[in-house]
């Protein structure tokens, strides 16, 4: 069925945004609600952002939502007021309802109404709600039902009066809805309540009457320091009103999490809404595309700057003293400085806390320990760290694949830690911070560890390695195998993780950002993954190297060292050339073989078998260019170096695709394109087509 | 433009004239250095620098089993196709020419040895004749013997 809302693609929009913001807001609460205990400005914030949801909702006409926000707020409301004990049963049926939302938003992109069972959820939360937990007294229900929708987001403002001696009253004002102007007879019902009290809240809202949208009965919580008759007196006069009610309002639950809240410094005022305003001269919500196309504009400029420093230096010696000359010079200087500039300012811009990254991840995480029957407490640090918007995109599920990892194979069960005499709680720590120009994301839990000595069994078992081979290696570099493609250590397929796809694919996906993965583990105390990543893929810097008459540009983070060797160094292992780096044996890549340049050359008739990598001189120079793979190192032949320099990654486009070995392409400073090798997937299919077998440990 | 007519940008693949719609062409380039991409089909040249873009660059006479001596005019005509920006090699454009419908005949591969799927039909003007050509599927579908063309 095709679904229509009543409102402009803008208004969606916003919708759409606010109601993620909204969704992320509870599920974090929720979390927290959970783990912590039921907190009462928490619960108060849980209210709130389920509350603007219904409202919203509604707004929009999306009635599913509106309708399933409005009996989760019903059960919070009462979670709130202390009449419902939150309960692990509640949780999980308030989580199904937030991925119930989701799919109702998904709606309005979609157009189409989703599968989502409201009947069943609204059903289990009012099961909930009168379950064992339940305390509800009947009468208060029904008080509740007499303010339907009603937020009372006036906490402080309550505790105020009532500190200065003043009474509070509920107004009821029933306006008569087929008269000429009911929103002007609602207006200065308004306005003369707050002459003679002042109005703490109303429904509808000042705001809402100036926009026209009138309800009738109006609700109305004043302070005053008169009687309810003289409140009374005050809109009597008022015409078009059909019954005026005016009760003194005692409703101390509604206090204490106000006092809390002021307590906490910062007149919260009426929610998020009034918080958004007060950001609102500040910031501009800006479209990621934007973004990307300032940071592609600026790629260009960069390249540029590069060719007006090139150009000016060498400009005719002649011709240096010039005035045009040293114009030109100054000038090309100053866009160098402005250009560095910009590029980084609009990184900046796309910096993103990796906090909008993490906060999936509690939700996950208790569902994850909920599922394996393990304890577990999840803290998070360095929240703050900010990281380049594509990169916080492309880590997400190599982190959630870590994360869990480790509630899966490192905590271990609650009885095997009481046993082994630690907390019986476990812990995961996922931390980020800065080093330099990266950064670094460990998860680190405290479960039972890596066993080397049944990694080394495995892999024998599996065939990966020989046994004398397996005994060769040390403890660190068998844990590192637990990388290899196919190579799983779950004992058993669980429903988490163990999937035979898993570990290799992290290491891979983030390899491929340029990135690095350690394992630090210690049997029986825990293990740390070490995630280290660059600021950003935009832009990285790259060793340039000639061969064949190709310009291709290694990533700097890959590169160890260059080294000029004579053709006698290089030896052979069966068919597979090495060179001997510091005492370790590290296996030679000829680029235009595995790129097939060779043959391509060949195919075109051209000339020049004698430069052909078999039949080097064994005097003539070589150069390498030594690269690393976390642990293991490999040297990539090369037939000259062109020197540093920063570039911008391009990508090669849909009708290219992915092509191994290659991640991309650069411009450079004269307008030629080069190619940026991808060394771990260079590597990689080396290997798998024989080239060679295994690259050697570096020490 | 009348109904029944069409404007098509003429290009020139060997001694032959083939045609495509004037709302794919972006612009006709010279033919700047292109940097191969190892790996990659035959058809495919290369990529190279579209006013800071990277775009591949695609041999159409191979792309479209043509004989291929080098002729030294060659031009890049720049298409717009499956949302993608991709050069193609031709041998010198000629002309932006109006036809009406009326002077095209429906696809025949004779004489020109393309695979009629990527052939719209055949125009008329004048003493010549132009094969108006199905560049977005020609470009984008990736079938047949591809396979075997990838080194």
């Amino acid at each position: 069925m095709a679904l229509e809302f009543d409102a402009s693609p803008e208004d969606l929009k916003v919708f759409l945004d606010e109601a993620d913001e909204q969704l992320q807001l509870l599920e974090e609460d929720i979390v927290k609600m959970e783990r912590d205990g039921e907190d009462d400005e928490l619960v108060q914030e849980i209210f709130r952002a389920a509350h603007t949801l219904k409202g919203s909702s509604a707004t929009l006409g999306h009635k599913r939502m509106a309708e399933l926000t409005h009996v989760m707020e019903n059960v919070l409301d009462r979670i709130r007021k202390h009449r419902l004990e939150l309960s692990t049963p509640l949780v999980d049926t308030l989580f199904a309802c937030l991925d119930a939302l989701r799919a109702l938003k998904e709606e309005i992109v979609t157009g189409q109404e989703s599968a989502v069972d409201l009947a069943s959820l609204v059903h289990r939360l009012t099961d909930a709600g009168a379950g064992a937990g339940s305390v509800q007294a009947p009468a208060q229900a029904e008080a509740d039902a007499g303010l339907p929708g009603v937020d009372w987001q006036v906490g402080s403002k309550l505790a105020e009066a009532r500190e200065h001696g003043l009474h509070t009253y509920l107004v009821t004002a029933a306006v008569d809805m087929n008269s000429a102007m009911p929103s002007v007879r609602a207006f200065q019902i308004l306005m003369n309540l707050s002459q003679g009290a002042e109005v703490l809240a109303s429904r509808p809202t000042l705001e809402e009457v100036e926009e026209e949208k009138v309800t009738s009965p109006m609700v109305i919580l004043v302070a005053a320091a008169v009687t309810s008759d003289a409140v009374r007196q005050l809109v009597v006069d008022v015409p078009d009103v059909l019954g005026i009610t005016v009760k003194p309002y005692e409703a101390e639950e509604e206090a204490q999490p106000a006092q809390s809240a002021s307590e906490n410094g910062g007149p919260k005022q009426n929610g998020d809404a009034a918080a958004a305003r007060g950001r609102g001269g500040r910031t501009v919500r800006v479209d990621v595309e934007v973004l990307d196309n300032l940071m592609n504009l600026v790629g260009e400029l960069v390249i540029d700057r590069t060719r007006l420093t090139q150009i000016s230096a060498t400009s005719d010696t002649d011709d240096r003293d010039s005035e045009v000359s040293q114009e030109l010079g100054r000038t090309s200087g100053h866009i160098a400085r402005v250009t560095s500039e910009l590029q980084e300012e609009i990184m900046r811009a796309r910096m993103l806390p990796v906090d909008n990254l993490f906060k999936k991840f509690p939700r996950m995480m208790r569902d994850l320990s909920q599922k394996a029957g393990k304890e577990c407490d999840f803290i998070m640090r360095g929240e703050e760290t900010e990281l380049d918007r594509s990169v916080i995109e492309e880590i997400s599920d190599p982190l959630m694949h870590l994360l869990r990892n480790s509630v899966d194979h490192g905590i271990e069960p609650q009885e095997d830690r009481v046993k082994a005499g630690k907390p019986a709680r476990g812990q995961v720590i996922l931390e980020a911070s800065h080093e330099e120009n990266s950064i670094v994301i460990t998860v680190r839990d405290d479960g039972r560890g890596i066993d080397p000595e049944k990694i080394r069994a495995k892999a024998v078992e599996k065939g990966f390695l020989a046994e004398d081979a397996a005994r060769r290696l040390s403890d660190r570099e068998v844990i590192e195998l637990i990388f290899a493609p196919g190579f799983s250590t779950a004992d058993r397929v669980t429903d988490i993780s163990g999937r035979g796809v898993g570990m290799d694919v992290v290491h891979r996906n983030i390899e491929k950002l340029n990135g690095h993965i350690e394992i630090e583990s210690a049997l029986g105390q825990g293990t740390e993954f070490r995630v280290k990543l660059p600021l950003t893929l935009a832009i990285i810097r790259a060793l340039l190297v000639t061969l064949k008459g190709t310009v291709m540009a290694i990533p700097l983070t890959s590169v160890t060292e260059t080294r000029r060797i004579r053709g006698s160094e290089i030896q052979r292992i069966k068919t597979r050339e090495v060179i001997v780096v510091r005492g370790h044996v590290v296996p030679l890549l000829r680029l235009e073989e595995a790129f097939g340049l060779e043959e391509e050359r060949q195919a075109e008739s051209e000339q020049h078998s004698g430069l052909s990598a078999q039949v080097v001189s064994r005097g003539e120079e070589v150069t390498v260019v030594i690269v690393n793979l976390g642990q293991k190192q490999m040297a990539i032949a090369v037939d000259a170096l062109l020197g540093e320099m920063e570039v911008v990654i391009k990508s090669l486009g849909k009708l290219i695709g992915d092509v191994p070995g290659i991640s991309g392409a650069a411009i450079l400073g004269d307008g030629s394109v080069a190619i940026i090798l991808d060394v771990p997937g260079l590597v990689q299919t080396a290997q798998r087509e024989g080239r060679f077998a295994e690259p050697a440990r570096a020490g | 433009m009348p109904d029944g007519e069409q404007q098509i940008v003429v290009f020139q693949l060997g001694n032959e004239l083939y045609g495509v719609d004037i709302g794919l062409v972006r612009g006709v380039e010279a033919l700047s250095s292109i940097t191969r991409i190892p790996r990659t089909p035959r058809y495919i040249k290369g990529v190279i620098n579209l006013r800071g873009r990277v775009i591949p660059v695609v041999d159409l006479k191979l792309r479209l089993g043509l004989p291929t001596q080098a002729i030294a005019d060659s031009k890049i005509a720049v298409i717009e196709a499956d949302g993608q920006t991709i050069g193609v090699m031709v041998d010198g454009v000629s002309e932006v020419a109006t036809i009406a419908q009326d002077d095209v005949d429906p696809p025949s591969a004779v004489g020109s040895g393309v695979d009629v799927d990527y052939i719209l039909g055949v125009a008329r003007r004048g003493e010549r004749l132009i094969t108006l050509l199905d560049l977005a599927k020609a470009l984008v579908r990736t079938d047949r013997a591809d396979t075997a063309l990838i080194r």
